[in-house]
């Protein structure tokens, strides 16, 4: 039997006012992790502001596809709407068993940014095609949108 | 049109800006007053310094790509425009990728000479290794005992004299930075993280009073909370490292005092950006104990600044804020050179959620605000490149705007 969690993200501004946090694995997850895949959705919007063309996100989403020891796969979904901030963490931390390891893609919508959106990763994460792949995985994914005020 | 004129900076002399800051008591003895006066005759006026900007970032991941570099290559525009060679000193923690600031700070001997706990493990936070001599700056807790605060002064003076202080000097150092007025030992306002930022401002603020160049400009570049004396900067992940004792924090209450030791390079200053988030409020107060605006602080602790720039509100990542640097260096630029109203107008004015504040001190003697006019010829977005016409391309890979950091000969 599947189990389809909705867990919406609120944004965890900090001070500064750059930052907000998105989604990650739940804490009520005791199932055991195995492997998953995580797809950052970020549309992107080119406004002008004073005349001078400013990026901003519309929407940004998360999905992850959790592969548990036992069991079917467990999608968990998360999403901000219109949210000021410009840089966007998605904690990674879970039950995860060794061995394991979480495949990032990232997905960008909407308006040419001027600049490559910045793509941080934790150590250990390489490039697998158009993905990373990420072993042991802990810490966050950090994106940062150029260009933003 | 800015007005491109050739610069002019013999109006404001050396020698005036030395009588200004005194009549303000400096508590500069007799003999010293005399000596400055010897050295100005013999160094001449400021027409004849080197000008350089201290551009200092507690933000040490992002800002050797792109806000260094475009204020270089603004400097670069003013030069090419005739108004004159102004260089920069960089002060920063080393930069995301290695490169390291205190060559420009101590000269490259005395930088090569000293290990920092970022280049090497056997130290902690705050230590900095010279010869075989372990130097501890700044406390490992948030509760230091009385016995470390007061070995800092012993490891500070060490390390003043190292990068050129006299005796004299470094004990002036110790006296504001690390005593209180009852003469008990306290550690720095700023936090150990901060201390080879310190350490670094200390050393250009004491050639420049030296004589051997003049700083035209100070750029303060960090992160910051609204009512909080301290800009930090953040680790790799992008943690801001905040921690007001331990972490990298570097504290305008130092800035302040440091004011009292380098009389004459604090008068040298013209320009004071903040490229910061919410500088509008930087709590500080005066002698009865009321908030200082930012303006009112600014001009306090340099008695001849003319121009000024903060953030109301949320300023942008350094790769935007690249541009609000960069015009407000050309456009001080322009000011220098004569042109009275280059200050009225602006491409980069505000974000979303920031407004850039330009102030300016009138004939008056008052800092009022600056009205901005949008005006997209006063500078440049290139397609999001500049005037440096580049992307995230380090200012030290780039041998056209080397010529504009200064090196310590």
């Amino acid at each position: 039997m599947s189990l389809t969690l909705l867990w919406v993200g609120m944004a965890l501004a900090k001070p500064t006012g750059l930052d907000a946090s998105i989604g990650g694995i739940p804490a009520d997850l005791n199932t055991p992790l195995q492997s998953a895949t995580l797809t950052v959705t970020l549309d992107v919007e080119m406004r002008p502001v004073d005349g001078i063309s400013m990026s901003r996100a519309r929407k940004v989403s998360t999905h992850f596809v959790l592969t548990p020891m036992q069991g079917d796969p467990v999608p968990v979904e998360a999403s901000l709407v219109n949210s000021p901030a410009c840089r966007f963490r998605v904690p990674l931390a879970g039950p995860w068993q060794p061995g394991s390891a979480l495949t990032v893609s990232v997905v960008i919508t909407g308006d040419s940014l001027p600049m490559a959106l910045d793509v941080q990763l934790p150590p250990g994460a390489k490039p697998a095609g158009q993905s990373w792949r990420l072993p042991a995985p802990t810490g966050e994914l950090i994106l940062t949108l150029p260009a933003c005020g | 049109m800015p007005d491109h004129s050739e610069r002019n900076r013999t109006t404001s002399s050396s020698s005036s800006r030395a009588s200004a800051h005194d009549s303000t008591g400096s508590g500069s003895t007799s003999n010293s007053e005399m000596a400055d006066v010897v050295r100005t005759l013999n160094e001449g006026t400021e027409a004849d310094k080197e000008q350089v900007v201290i551009y200092l970032t507690q933000n040490s991941v992002t800002h050797h790509k792109d806000e260094i570099p475009e204020t270089l290559a603004a400097l670069q525009r003013a030069d090419n425009q005739g108004m004159g060679k102004t260089s920069m000193i960089p002060i920063s923690d080393p930069f995301k990728g290695g490169h390291q600031t205190g060559q420009y700070a101590f000269g490259e001997g005395t930088a090569a000479s000293m290990k920092w706990w970022h280049e090497d493990n056997s130290l902690k936070d705050g230590q900095v290794k010279i010869g075989e001599e372990v130097l501890t700056l700044g406390p490992e807790t948030d509760t230091p005992t009385d016995a470390q605060v007061a070995a800092l002064q012993a490891d500070w003076r060490i390390a003043l004299v190292h990068v050129g202080l006299t005796d004299d000097k470094a004990t002036e150092v110790i006296k504001v930075l690390l005593k209180n007025q009852d003469g008990s030992a306290k550690t720095t306002a700023s936090g150990t993280g901060a201390s080879n930022e310190l350490l670094q401002l200390i050393s250009v603020l004491n050639r420049a009073e030296n004589g051997e160049f003049d700083i035209s400009a100070l750029v303060l570049s960090g992160h910051h909370y609204s009512g909080t004396s301290y800009m930090f900067g953040e680790s790799g992940n992008h943690e801001y490292d905040d921690d007001q004792k331990t972490g990298d924090t570097l504290d305008f209450n130092d800035i302040e005092v440091l004011a009292t030791v380098f009389p004459k390079a604090y008068s040298q200053v013209d320009s004071v950006m903040f490229s910061a988030c919410n500088t509008h409020e930087i709590d500080q107060q005066n002698a009865d104990g009321e908030q200082m605006s930012t303006p009112e602080w600014v001009q306090g602790v340099f008695p001849n600044v003319q121009t000024m720039s903060n953030w109301e509100g949320i300023a942008p990542g350094s790769d935007f804020a690249a541009f609000f640097s960069g015009e407000f260096m050309l456009d001080a630029a322009r000011k220098e050179s004569g042109d009275q109203g280059a200050m009225d107008d602006a491409y980069f004015r505000k974000t979303r959620i920031g407004d850039n504040k330009r102030w300016e001190t009138g004939t008056d003697g008052a800092m009022t605000e600056t009205k901005i006019a949008k005006n997209t010829g006063s500078y440049t977005y290139n397609d999001y490149k500049g005037y440096r016409n580049t992307n995230h391309e380090p200012f030290y890979k780039r041998e056209d705007l080397m010529k504009y950091v200064l090196k310590k000969k």
